[in-house]
């Protein structure tokens, strides 16, 4: 079930990443890092990675190298998470429960409160698809789905990808749309799942699956290059190897 | 604002009028520390000392008034970095140099000490609970004779 979860959100990530894009993958973020390994290796040779977790990447400057190249309007995309994201899109890395006095209290947004602004395009992924990770509204707004008036936003939420499914932002509407399922998983599945409405749900097609080729390429040279980042992700879903 | 009282909102002394989408803008303070506690790679004795480039070491050393640098070790004259992404903070920056081969335990130190996410866990525990806090600080800060001691005695569960 892990394994095709993992081959369903990189896939959809590989997809949406646009040829020629400069695109980051934060730290802890192998589903991202795969997905953008997939592209690069298939449909969008052209982009420039930076793989901050990557321990070949060469980086003197901490994050704030990383957050003044986000300022400069050099990021084209950007995945963040949180634990829960709401129908507006909004994310949540600060708390659960009242800020005042939180349930729990989490490290924080690491930036994600400029980089969900200045990253022209962001996915949001999460590995867990529940009702207490997708609310109708987050505890906290580490970082809001819409921009507030007269704010400058160059960037912002793009899609979703969870281990059920993909959903759309509506700019218009400034909310989360169902825009594919993955396979083995019904509509129906996804919205219990989900603690908001997901709106119109008819005719939502199955998220694509892989071609051989971008198959191959996932289990070859992205899962080689994962290895420098994220070795026990590797294990967990290709299980362990030996290598020559 | 509503929840930091201390981030001031203000007219952007740059922006080009009133519907400019920076007409304002939102002030931060400054974060500053008395101490920072730093692990390195490397240092030499007239403090140069070489940090993880890929951390926030050097933004933590310039936020502090003092700053303690520990190192996997010392040598005579620091002039390139000694490894990947390995950055170099002038001894002027510098107040204290120690030397202390993985200290960086149970946090990682890039090619010198791995990520000991057991130890953190047995360390979350114990600080959850007086008895148990009084158990570690006995076991691992106040018996162990010296860092060659310390390491003897947690590195047997790190994995290589």
């Amino acid at each position: 079930m892990f394994r095709e979860a993992v081959v369903s959100m990189a896939g959809a990530i590989a997809r949406a990443v646009r040829d020629g894009e400069t695109v980051a993958v934060g730290t802890l973020s192998p589903i991202p890092a795969a997905g953008c390994l997939l592209a690069r290796a298939t449909r969008t040779p052209n982009i420039t990675l930076a793989m901050l977790d990557d321990k070949r990447q060469a980086s003197v400057g901490g994050s704030k190298e990383f957050f003044d190249f986000a300022q400069r309007g050099k990021l084209d995309l950007f995945f963040l998470s949180g634990i829960q994201i709401d129908a507006e899109a909004n994310i949540n890395l600060s708390v659960v429960g009242d800020y005042a006095a939180p349930k729990v209290r989490l490290p924080g947004g690491a930036g994600s409160g400029m980089l969900y602004y200045w990253a022209k395009r962001v996915i949001l992924f999460k590995h867990d698809h529940t009702p207490r990770a997708f609310p109708e509204r987050v505890d906290f707004i580490t970082s809001p789905g819409h921009p507030s008036p007269g704010v400058r936003r160059p960037g912002g939420p793009a899609l979703v990808v969870t281990p059920l499914c993909v959903m759309q932002y509506d700019r218009d509407a400034a909310r989360l749309r169902l825009a594919s399922v993955h396979p083995g998983h019904t509509v129906e599945e996804v919205q219990a799942a989900t603690g908001f409405d997901l709106g119109a749900t008819a005719d939502v097609p199955e998220t694509a699956g892989l071609s051989a080729e971008e198959q191959a390429a996932l289990d070859g040279p992205v899962r080689e290059h994962l290895l420098h980042a994220y070795p026990e992700f590797v294990t967990a879903v290709w299980g362990e190897t030996t290598h020559a | 604002m509503r929840v930091r009282s201390d981030f001031v909102h203000m007219p952007n002394p740059y922006a080009a009028g009133p519907d400019d989408p920076d007409a304002t803008v939102v002030l931060v303070p400054a974060v500053t520390a008395d101490v920072a506690l730093l692990h390195g790679f490397a240092a030499d004795r007239q403090g140069t000392a070489e940090l993880d480039g890929r951390t926030d070491d050097r933004l933590a050393a310039q936020a502090a008034d003092y700053v303690i640098v520990t190192v996997e070790r010392v040598v005579d004259a620091l002039v390139t970095p000694t490894q990947r992404n390995g950055t170099l903070l002038g001894g002027w920056q510098v107040h204290a140099i120690v030397e202390v081969p993985h200290g960086s335990h149970p946090t990682a130190c890039a090619e010198h000490t791995p990520l000991d996410a057991e130890h953190i866990r047995e360390y979350l525990a114990a600080a959850a609970d007086p008895d148990a806090w009084q158990a570690y600080w006995d076991r691992y800060v106040r018996i162990p004779d010296d860092p060659a001691a310390y390491w003897d005695l947690v590195s047997g569960a790190v994995a290589a």
